[in-house]
């Protein structure tokens, strides 16, 4: 059998935008005020009174070929085996480079420790043999985990029946991490975005993350 | 917190001090290769050598505090060499520059040591290639992260080498002409004229060729453009490309010309300092704004 190579596939249509992965993640982890491991984004578009508002929940991507692991000068950031992406708290520096590196931006430095950090697919619960806090939160059932490798698993079924995209494919990571209608979530209409979105967020949103064009 | 927040969602990692680090490197870097190059030209540039060899290794160690200054764990700023990782610039830069460091110090003790002959020789030649590494380091260090298109762009560690040459040479010219000892000044300050009109001519070139293929590239390289020219407009256009490459480089070739037609050696210094203090403004200006804006994620940073 061929090695693991853990997934989670977000299907846009069933988030609520509760938060609950984020809130869950943030107590599963400890993660500090002011950063995010997980976090659910929204979209607000069309005019009133036919306007939306959609989800989008970001978290690391576990890429392939992570740029984080690559650039990383003393290999704190390294990748298991099985795909997840980590960081060693031990020999990280703190230098930054990694979250440079992110097209997704999906790095922090922790406020408290001073090293990199970010989504860890909830390692401590997978190894044990459960699914990540998020994923056993989501009341919506929008987040499906599992290892890509297995044809028996749900996630290879639906990432190989279901239009699923990933951001920004023209960097090359190959994320572990699919989504189905993002580009809804995306979507701004054809009318001006939210006076609180900025300039890419109300125009260019759908090609920003390699989905158009 | 590190993470200041720029707009929206524009997180900021690198502050000043990345951007000092690339100033003080690059002009130590600079200072280097103009020394070692300018001790084969006789003993009538002995000054630049010596100037040249005493800034290297001050600016270099002084650049890489500042570095590890702003580091989240100073503590472990040797991690990139005792951990060393093959496929990380970093960590080749942090070897090259570590050994620069030394190797300009041991040069510049040399040099200290006086005689024509000193200059010329293993360290010097030593020196002179991980001068070249580290200069092409700073640019290269930006230039692998595909994430940020300012910063990502093979023309990148180019701009930084041939900017880092300037402003070697107007650290050197500034000191020269600072120092007493005006005697035989005139030419010296011709030739290094002319190279520093060579690199801000090559910088700017190279500054305009980015400019062009970041405007024919992805949206994502679009917004990146955006924001360095019109949100930090106003630093980019007066302060990097004014002040620090346009201005010198008319000044310098007045200067040129005035050299070339007056005789002798009586050469007013208010030119060469005027010049000198303008690259090296510029020279800060142009790697902060591209290092604050280059950084920034557009602000849908999915």
């Amino acid at each position: 059998m061929a090695a693991k190579r853990y997934g989670l596939l977000i299907d846009t249509r069933r988030c609520i935008g509760c938060h609950a992965c984020a809130v869950s993640c943030k107590t599963e982890n400890d993660v500090p005020p002011g950063v995010f491991k997980n976090h659910v984004r929204f979209y607000e578009y069309g005019t009133y009174p036919n306007v939306r508002r959609r989800f989008m929940p970001v978290i690391c991507n576990h890429c392939e070929n992570a740029p984080c692991v690559t650039v990383c000068p003393t290999g704190a950031s390294h990748k298991r085996g099985d795909g997840i992406v980590l960081v060693n708290r031990n020999t990280c520096i703190g230098c930054k480079y990694c979250m440079g590196a992110c097209p997704y931006g999906a790095r922090y430095l922790d406020p408290m420790e001073k090293v990199a950090d970010k989504c860890t697919f909830c390692v401590h619960r997978v190894d044990a043999g459960i699914t990540p806090s998020c994923v056993n939160t989501c009341l919506g059932r929008a987040r499906i985990f599992g290892d890509l490798n297995d044809a028996e698993s749900e996630i290879r079924q639906l990432v190989d029946s279901l239009p699923v995209t990933v951001l920004k494919p023209e960097k090359g990571t190959q994320p572990s991490v699919f989504y189905v209608d993002a580009q809804g979530s995306l979507a701004v209409g054809e009318a001006a975005g939210h006076p609180s979105q900025s300039r890419a967020q109300g125009e260019n949103v759908l090609a920003e993350v390699g989905l158009e064009e | 917190m590190n993470l200041a927040l720029l707009g929206d969602g524009m997180k900021i990692m690198w502050d000043w001090r990345l951007a000092a680090d690339l100033f003080l490197g690059g002009l130590g870097v600079g200072a280097f290769m103009t020394a070692v190059i300018a001790s084969y030209f006789g003993s009538r540039y002995q000054r630049v050598t010596k100037l040249g060899a005493y800034i290297a290794p001050v600016a270099v160690a002084l650049g890489l505090l500042l570095l590890i200054w702003e580091l989240g764990r100073p503590e472990r700023f040797l991690g990139p060499i005792t951990n060393f990782q093959l496929s990380s610039v970093m960590s080749w830069g942090s070897v090259f520059q570590l050994l620069f460091v030394i190797v300009a110090a041991l040069y510049a003790l040399q040099v200290s040591r006086g005689g024509e002959e000193s200059p010329r020789g293993f360290w010097g030649i030593l020196g002179l290639v991980l001068a070249v590494l580290v200069g092409l380091y700073h640019g290269m260090w930006l230039a692998v992260l595909v994430a940020r298109p300012l910063l990502g762009s093979a023309l990148i560690p180019v701009l930084f080498f041939t900017t880092s040459v300037a402003l070697g040479i107007s650290a050197i010219l500034l000191l020269a002409s600072l120092s007493g000892e005006k005697e035989g000044i005139g030419q010296v300050f011709a030739k290094l004229n002319k190279v520093l009109i060579a690199a801000l001519g090559a910088s700017a070139v190279m500054l305009l060729l980015h400019l062009i293929t970041l405007a024919n590239s992805t949206l994502e390289a679009k917004e990146h453009l955006a924001l360095l020219l019109q949100d930090f407009g106003g630093l980019f256009w007066v302060g990097a490309v004014f002040v620090g490459l346009l201005i010198p480089l008319l000044l310098g070739a007045i200067n040129a010309y005035t050299a070339a037609t007056s005789e002798g050696e009586t050469v007013s210094l208010g030119l060469p300092v005027l010049v000198s203090i303008l690259v090296l403004v510029g020279g800060f200006i142009l790697r902060y704004v591209i290092i604050i804006a280059g950084q920034s994620l557009p602000a849908l940073h999915l």
